[in-house]
């Protein structure tokens, strides 16, 4: 589904993402993880098109993201970082908007189911300046499916969702991998809800990668280690991470 | 796909309530006009002739009609009339990336160029229907009040009467002239829009760049006069004037249809859209190589 290799992006003397190679299956929830700074950002970004890599290559679906760029993108909805949208339009006006964006024709009865999944059909006619900053991430993740894409590359989709927003976005993720088939790549400082829902994960240091492992073969790696402060699986995720970023 | 992206960049446009700032604007400040004229009609012959109209022996009421009003409001109006335009254009990408929405535009299968051409578009069709407004109020607002004489047109030491029957052709060319000069300043806006984060930045810049070379043009001073104002826009921007500028035959009447210099008028709408072409492409250019980082 999408293969990274060598991927380098340098701002002047500093090297933000350093030789970046990894692999994501169809049909996998990935977990992106890395400290503020990591690179994270910066990767998801080149895989959007929003920055040009200094150098390496991207494949989507076994095409060349820099020779395919449109035909891409139509099958990938994305989130990147927080999820500004037109304060002055409602919500059923950004589906209509990004349905024409992906060479649709607005549909109000797929709107409405979106809106539904999403928890915001009440609220659908309302300007999204009035929304809370869990609604508009909601409503970002509406509209990153109203194209009903293959791929969902999601940064940080958890930013300012209530508990029970973040469960519900945790379900909904595992729902679209499991059955719609959607795969999925998810960026989050969140290590407890990466570890809940991701198949495999990547984790980047400083730029370069530092593991990238499926779940099941992290938890084996963790417990061979003896991490200390893992009193249970949920931590997992989050000693291996500590140990591999030097803290 | 095209059409579809203007389509959304137009809807947007016109969703937001600063949109009707500028028709507000317009609406008010010609209403303000007509007022005053049906007032003070007599003193603003006088300010706006240099005092001229005592000098020929023309009634005041035939001067004061609805196409000499019209005339008026343009040369008051049309030179401010770019700021409203740079706060459109000026806002299309700089503003996007300021509310972080450019990010999530960006991510659209859409062609950069595309994308940037559509925003060019969509800020000229607000162009153009910011004239047809200022037409309906200026020209078609002051006929209803002040009603329909031959158009006398006063310059430095002449004056020329155009017959009402030959004035409207002048007045649809002056707004499609004038469209043209403030399409111009939307592509510059647009063109420092794209290297900028910031929305005021581009709309500030656009703003001085007009007040830095309206002055150099005002100045008249031989040194500007033969090297910059020949290919200032500022100097091209007032050449929708030219339509009102008629030939008079050897008796020294009027000739019906005919414009005193239709080659400077060509030359200067060359220019405009010559400099349209220079910062719209310019503007392709930084969009395309543009790391969106906001």
């Amino acid at each position: 589904m999408l293969t990274v290799r060598g991927l380098t992006k340098r701002f002047g003397e500093f090297t933000a993402v350093d030789d970046l190679s990894f692999t994501v299956e169809q049909g996998q929830v990935y977990g992106f993880l890395g400290q503020n700074g990591a690179g994270k950002s910066t990767t998801i970004r080149m895989l959007l098109t929003l920055i040009k890599p200094t150098a390496g290559e991207i494949t989507f679906f076994g095409n060349s993201l820099e020779k395919n760029r449109s035909a891409i993108l139509s099958q990938i909805g994305a989130i990147v970082e927080k999820p500004d949208l037109y304060k002055y339009l409602t919500a059923q006006e950004h589906l209509n908007l990004f349905a024409r964006f992906g060479g649709r024709r607005p549909d109000q009865k797929r709107n409405n189911d979106l809106l539904q999944q999403v928890g915001l059909l009440e609220r659908a006619s309302s300007r999204v300046g009035t929304y809370s900053q869990g609604m508009r991430q909601r409503l970002a993740l509406a509209c990153a499916l109203v194209n009903d894409p293959k791929l969902l590359i999601l940064d940080e989709p958890t930013n300012g969702l209530d508990p029970q927003g973040i469960a519900d976005m945790r379900q909904l993720i595992r729902s679209l991998c499991k059955e719609q088939g959607k795969t999925v790549i998810v960026s989050s400082h969140l290590l407890s809800e990466i570890e809940m829902i991701a198949d495999r994960v990547l984790i980047i240091h400083k730029g370069k990668k530092v593991a990238e492992e499926s779940m099941q073969s992290l938890t084996q790696k963790a417990s061979q280690l003896k991490l200390q402060a893992v009193p249970e699986k949920r931590y997992v995720l989050e000693a291996y991470f500590l140990s591999l970023t030097g803290h | 796909m095209f059409a579809s992206i203007l389509y959304i960049e137009l809807f947007k446009i016109f969703r937001r309530p600063r949109t009707y700032i500028a028709f507000g604007a317009i609406a008010l400040i010609v209403l303000l006009v007509q007022f005053a004229l049906r007032v003070n009609g007599t003193e603003f012959i006088h300010f706006f002739t240099d005092s001229q109209a005592d000098t020929f022996e023309i009634p005041e009421q035939q001067i004061l009609n609805g196409y000499f009003v019209c005339v008026a409001i343009l040369h008051l109006i049309l030179i401010h009339v770019p700021l409203l335009v740079a706060l459109i254009a000026g806002d299309m990408i700089a503003g996007e990336a300021q509310t972080g929405t450019l990010r999530m535009l960006a991510a659209q299968p859409t062609s950069r160029t595309t994308l940037l051409l559509a925003k060019f578009s969509a800020s000229t069709v607000y162009v153009i229907l910011l004239l047809l407004w200022m037409a309906l109020f200026a020209l078609f607002g002051s006929l209803l009040l002040f009603g329909q004489e031959d158009l006398v047109v006063f310059r430095e030491t002449d004056l020329h009467i155009i017959s009402q029957h030959d004035v409207l052709w002048r007045f649809i060319g002056a707004f499609i002239y004038a469209a043209l000069a403030l399409t111009m300043i939307a592509s510059m806006a647009l063109f420092l829009s794209v290297y900028a984060e910031n929305a005021l930045g581009p709309i500030v810049a656009t703003v001085c760049i007009v007040i830095v070379f309206t002055i150099i043009q005002q100045l008249k001073v031989p040194v500007f006069e033969q090297t910059i104002n020949p290919w200032s826009f500022t100097t091209h921007m007032l050449g929708w004037k030219g339509f009102f500028y008629v030939e008079k035959n050897a008796e020294g009447v009027t000739i019906d249809g005919s414009i005193e210099n239709p080659m400077a008028l060509l030359k200067s709408g060359i220019i405009l859209v010559g400099y349209t072409l220079f910062f719209v492409s310019l503007s392709v250019i930084g969009y395309r190589k543009k790391d969106i980082l906001c």
